[in-house]
């Protein structure tokens, strides 16, 4: 939980971040104040005040800010997230996305992790796509009602299986060994069925789901199949979901980022 | 550069410091997507604008000295560079 003041002891980076711009505010003050003539000893301290110390201050903020960016709550502070989010942090809830929250490898920064693109750009091209969010929420979203949030919000692109093929390898004897896996393997690593489709793991987020898709409310809640990996004994094979494959719907693959229509 | 114009460029520098220095440590205190966004893009923005005002003032600093540096030289009594000859 981010309080107004987060500075504790574990937190040396924010001390050093505010112990520099706070040394460089007394410069400048005193510069602004005395106005001493401009010698070399003025523009030592001048050098510190304005260019080394804001620098430690600026990358300490980079870090924090970048930091700060990944966690659930700067995703849940935009109206329209606030499902997901809750959603994430209950813990009786058995969705996907709660589930995965509750793995400590994911923790409270579960939105950031299954929905960062993976590669080496991967990290640039989700900061790129959040400043799209921020400006979509800004421009079309900020004063939406969360009922019809819910109908409007989806995915710019359906739900990369690769996200979910980093800690889900499709190369283990265990995954393998479902007989759905293994007959809908070549479609899941080529992303034509999710992984969070209909029929298969469930979408993520079913509390937003817009109506007349998969559960369109609270109550219904998800399958089993949401909270539990798929038996073995699972005969029906995958059904892939037209909207994972072709478009991004409002039920696309129930991982929901905002997109204009 | 003036001494005055300089002095005047580095008091600006130091308010868009100052501002920006806030801005900063406003997102570290308050990590929302407003103190996050303004203090990562315009805090930054006015930092470097800042930096950047010092460096000038002090390379146009440095250059009228090199020059006041290089006229002195010029006329030492050791000095062996080739003159111009005196007008007629």
């Amino acid at each position: 939980m981010h309080s107004l003041f987060p500075i504790d002891e574990h937190n040396i980076l924010s001390v050093a971040t505010v112990a520099c711009a706070a040394v460089a505010t007394v410069i400048l003050v005193v510069y602004l104040v005395r106005r001493p003539p401009l010698g070399s000893g003025t523009k030592l301290w001048l050098l510190l005040g304005l260019g080394l110390l804001p620098l430690g201050a600026g990358l300490g903020a980079n870090v924090q800010g970048y930091k700060a960016t990944q966690h659930r709550e700067f995703c849940g502070s935009c109206h329209v997230m606030i499902p997901h989010a809750s959603d994430s942090e209950d813990p009786k809830s058995k969705s996907l996305a709660a589930i995965h929250a509750r793995n400590p490898f994911f923790g409270k920064d579960n939105c950031y992790t299954c929905h960062a693109d993976y590669g080496m750009f991967g990290t640039v091209f989700t900061k790129l796509g959040g400043m799209r969010h921020v400006y979509l929420y800004v421009t079309e979203f900020r004063n939406m009602s969360l009922e019809e949030a819910k109908k409007e919000i989806h995915l710019l692109k359906p739900f990369p299986n690769t996200n979910c093929m980093q800690c889900h390898t499709t190369a283990a004897p265990g995954w393998n060994r479902i007989p759905d896996h293994a007959s809908a393997k070549d479609d899941v690593v080529a992303n034509r069925i999710g992984c969070s489709s209909r029929g298969c793991h469930g979408v993520a987020h079913p509390l937003t789901k817009a109506p007349g898709s998969a559960w369109p409310d609270a109550s219904a809640g998800p399958p089993p199949s949401a909270s539990a990996p798929p038996p073995p004994s699972v005969s029906a094979p995958p059904v892939p979901s037209p909207s994972v494959s072709a478009s991004a719907a409002p039920s696309a693959s129930g991982k929901a980022k905002k997109e204009a229509k | 550069m003036s001494t005055t114009r300089s002095e005047k460029i580095l008091r600006v520098a130091c308010v868009c410091a100052l501002v920006g220095l806030a801005l900063i440590v406003w997102s570290v205190l308050d990590p929302r997507p407003a103190p996050v966004l303004l203090g990562l893009s315009v805090g930054q923005g006015l930092g470097v604008l800042s930096f950047l005002g010092f460096v000038a003032v002090v390379a146009a600093d440095l250059g009228v000295k090199r020059r006041i540096k290089s006229s002195g030289v010029d006329s030492e009594p050791g000095d062996r560079s080739p003159k111009p000859p005196p007008a007629a």
